[in-house]
């Protein structure tokens, strides 16, 4: 409720300063600066992305609109590294300003429901056993930023609380880690090439961290599936189905991966 | 008019590593066929004809390191005229492994040679090269240590010389665009009919690279070779002479699209050897003109004209030569993308990353990312001789996002990443290149 009633405040002050004039644009970022160094945020990225922002000529409103996302997630004691980079990311682009806003306020809304996502997840047993996750808000914060890109990609939440449903049940591989996991969920968006048989990405993340897919090997998945649909002609599910069937025989990582750079299939 | 069939086989390269990494090797196969034209007189006319084929094999392998593999085969040349009139028919195979390890420490190379060639002898001869490099940067210091040995032998008999050499060199880079390569060697040069030589050398190259595709290479070769001996109870005098070379070329190449367009080469050679004559001086100009237009799909067509003109000589016959050729080359087999090569762009070491980027003559790159909060102009490339750029980032464990930036002159570009890169959507139509430092269990 009162998180909400602060939403609200700062949405009409932005809306309004939006309209107004540039005195009240700068006392609107001051105010917002202000909130920003009363929490966890991290003031050196705050103070490049206004010191950049300047540069660019956007006015004191539009700076508070690029701050705002940030602000509000640090409010609610969520992650706010991987917004606040990709507003200076945008920045060093110059990617126009409403562009930059519309995907700023699109990481706001997938990192709520991402962190939501998380909290249900972590909650459970299982889960705790099998990330064994110490005790801290960087691997919280982490792993709240992974299922944001997650969120992002899935074509539906409902798949990806699927997914997270099951990690925990099926993967049994003892020395599985937090890092490879977040990789996993990293690359699980790109694996969905095609709504068709959505359990697949799914099949294949759980096969390949029982199988000891390391953080990297993951990385690799996506660029590897492209290529071998590219050299063998067959869609990506497909390969996706077999190399899940080859690694549950027993097939090493490395195999598969050269297998399907190859396009041996 | 006689003629001779000329085979001469040889080399064998190796490689040496220091670290096992996992790294992906990528091999692809390419084709390359064309035809050359020559010419030389003033006492004759040499017309020739080659055709050759070049070969990269086979496919990817996943080794150590990364192990880029070429072979050559055939060339066919025909060649008539000369002074004496003679015709000729060469052919070669060339049979070539370049093993590259970028980690930290070297990389090796080595060729393997086979040619016959149907002319007025018959040779055979093998010859290996190893070197090791440092692949640093700015400030760097490059070891290098070739041995070459060759045997010749002619029409059939007993090897007719034997050549043996050694060296190191070491080469500074005095700053991004400058480098400085001092090498000393000792040669020994072993005649069938005759005395052997032995002899050491030094030479000292500059290279300056002025702008994107030119470049200025200036070097003096000085080669010291004993004639003659005394000795006197307990004093020696030794006397030495000296074949001095010195060359200065200048090296032209714009591109398109990566690919060279056009390659210009142009320089001045002098060779002074006092020993074989009492004066002995080769003096000529080159100017070369190649052309490579990139059809896509891994085709290109090759154009190359060739002019080499002395302006004194007293050793040769005078001579000028004119080189036309054409030639189709085809790069053959499957081009890895995204992950098969994305291991080659960095190494991990400890905490440190070495990335490599094969950018070929692109001007001054840097690095930006979310490792520097995406500050411009970043991290700068280091370039590196065969047309890539390197750098070293320390990081902590972690996934990290990147573009590379180009600055010219005040302007700047976001270049595209190599094909080889591991890549995201960047959530704004464009993509970002990853890196990721493994955690250090």
């Amino acid at each position: 409720m009162l998180n909400s009633g602060r939403h609200l405040a700062l949405f009409l002050l932005v809306l309004l300063l939006v309209q107004g004039t540039p005195v009240y644009g700068q006392a609107v970022l001051d105010a917002l600066l202000a909130r920003s160094q009363a929490g966890a945020m991290d003031t050196g990225l705050v103070n490049a992305i206004q010191e950049r922002a300047g540069q660019a000529n956007l006015s004191p409103q539009q700076t508070a609109a690029l701050l705002m996302p940030s602000v509000l997630l640090d409010e609610q004691g969520l992650p706010t590294r991987m917004v606040l980079q990709k507003t200076l990311e945008g920045l060093a682009k110059q990617v126009p300003f409403p562009t930059l806003q519309d995907v700023l306020g699109r990481f706001q809304t997938h990192t709520e429901a991402a962190a939501v996502l998380a909290e249900s997840w972590l909650a459970e047993d299982l889960t705790q056993r099998l990330l064994q996750l110490p005790e801290g808000a960087e691997e919280r914060g982490g792993l709240i930023e992974t299922l944001t890109v997650a969120h992002m990609g899935a074509s539906s939440e409902t798949e990806l609380q699927r997914l997270l449903e099951r990690l925990p049940r099926e993967v049994n591989r003892p020395s599985v880690t937090y890092h490879e996991v977040r990789a996993a969920l990293h690359v699980w968006p790109d694996l969905h090439a095609t709504t068709e048989r959505a359990d697949t990405p799914s099949d294949f993340i759980i096969v390949a961290l029982n199988s000891g897919f390391s953080e990297r090997d993951f990385q690799q998945v996506p660029g590897a599936l492209r290529t071998a649909q590219q050299n063998s002609q067959r869609s990506s599910i497909d390969l996706l189905s077999l190399i899940t069937q080859q690694l549950g025989q027993g097939t090493t990582a490395a195999r598969v991966l050269r297998q399907l750079r190859q396009g041996n299939f | 008019m006689r003629y001779v069939l000329v085979l001469m086989i040889g080399g064998l390269g190796w490689l040496t590593t220091s670290q096992a990494q996992t790294l992906e090797t990528t091999l692809s196969l390419r084709a390359e066929v064309g035809s050359q034209v020559g010419m030389a007189s003033t006492s004759g006319t040499d017309l020739s004809f080659q055709l050759p084929l070049v070969g990269r094999l086979p496919d990817e392998l996943n080794l150590d390191t990364p192990r880029p593999f070429a072979a050559f085969v055939p060339v066919g040349r025909l060649q008539y005229g000369g002074p004496s009139g003679s015709l000729s028919v060469f052919g070669a195979a060339r049979y070539q492994a370049v093993a590259e390890h970028f980690d930290q420490v070297q990389y090796a190379h080595g060729h393997v040679e086979a040619a016959w060639r149907m002319s007025k002898t018959w040779q055979s001869g093998w010859a290996g090269v190893l070197q090791q490099t440092d692949p640093n940067q700015v400030g760097r210091l490059v070891w290098d240590a070739p041995t070459q040995v060759k045997v010749t032998e002619m029409a059939g008999l007993a090897p007719d010389h034997t050549r043996f050499w050694t060296g190191v060199f070491l080469e500074a880079t005095l700053q991004e665009r400058a480098s400085i390569r001092v090498k000393v060697g000792y040669q020994r040069r072993t005649q069938h009919m005759g005395k052997g030589h032995n002899y050491a050398f030094t030479q000292i190259r500059f290279d300056w690279y002025q702008h994107d595709g030119f470049r200025i290479q200036s070097s003096a070769y000085t080669r010291f070779q004993r004639i003659a001996e005394a000795r006197y109870y307990g004093a020696m005098l030794r006397v030495f002479y000296a074949l001095r070379r010195m060359q200065t070329m200048f090296h032209l190449e714009t591109e398109q699209g990566g690919f060279p367009l056009l390659q210009n080469t142009f320089g001045e050679a002098v060779e002074d050897d006092r020993i074989l004559r009492a004066v002995r001086q080769d003096r000529f100009w080159r100017m070369g003109l190649t052309g490579i237009w990139d059809l896509g799909a891994d085709v290109a067509v090759v154009a190359q004209l060739d002019l080499i003109q002395p302006a004194r000589a007293f050793f040769s016959r005078n001579w000028h030569s004119l080189h036309v050729g054409t030639g189709v080359q085809w790069k053959v087999g499957r081009r890895t993308k995204a992950t098969s090569r994305a291991p080659s762009l960095w190494q991990q070491e400890g905490p440190q990353a070495l990335l490599h980027f094969p950018y070929p003559r692109r001007g001054d790159l840097y690095i930006v990312g979310d490792f520097n909060d995406w500050t411009q102009p970043g991290i700068p490339l280091m370039r590196q001789q065969g047309g890539h750029y390197t750098t070293t980032l320390t990081l902590p464990p972690g996934r990290y996002q990147y573009k590379i930036l180009r600055v010219d002159e005040g302007r700047t570009e976001w270049l595209p990443l190599p094909p080889d890169a591991l890549t995201e959507a960047d959530s704004f139509g464009g993509v970002n290149g990853i890196l990721i430092v493994d955690t250090l269990d």
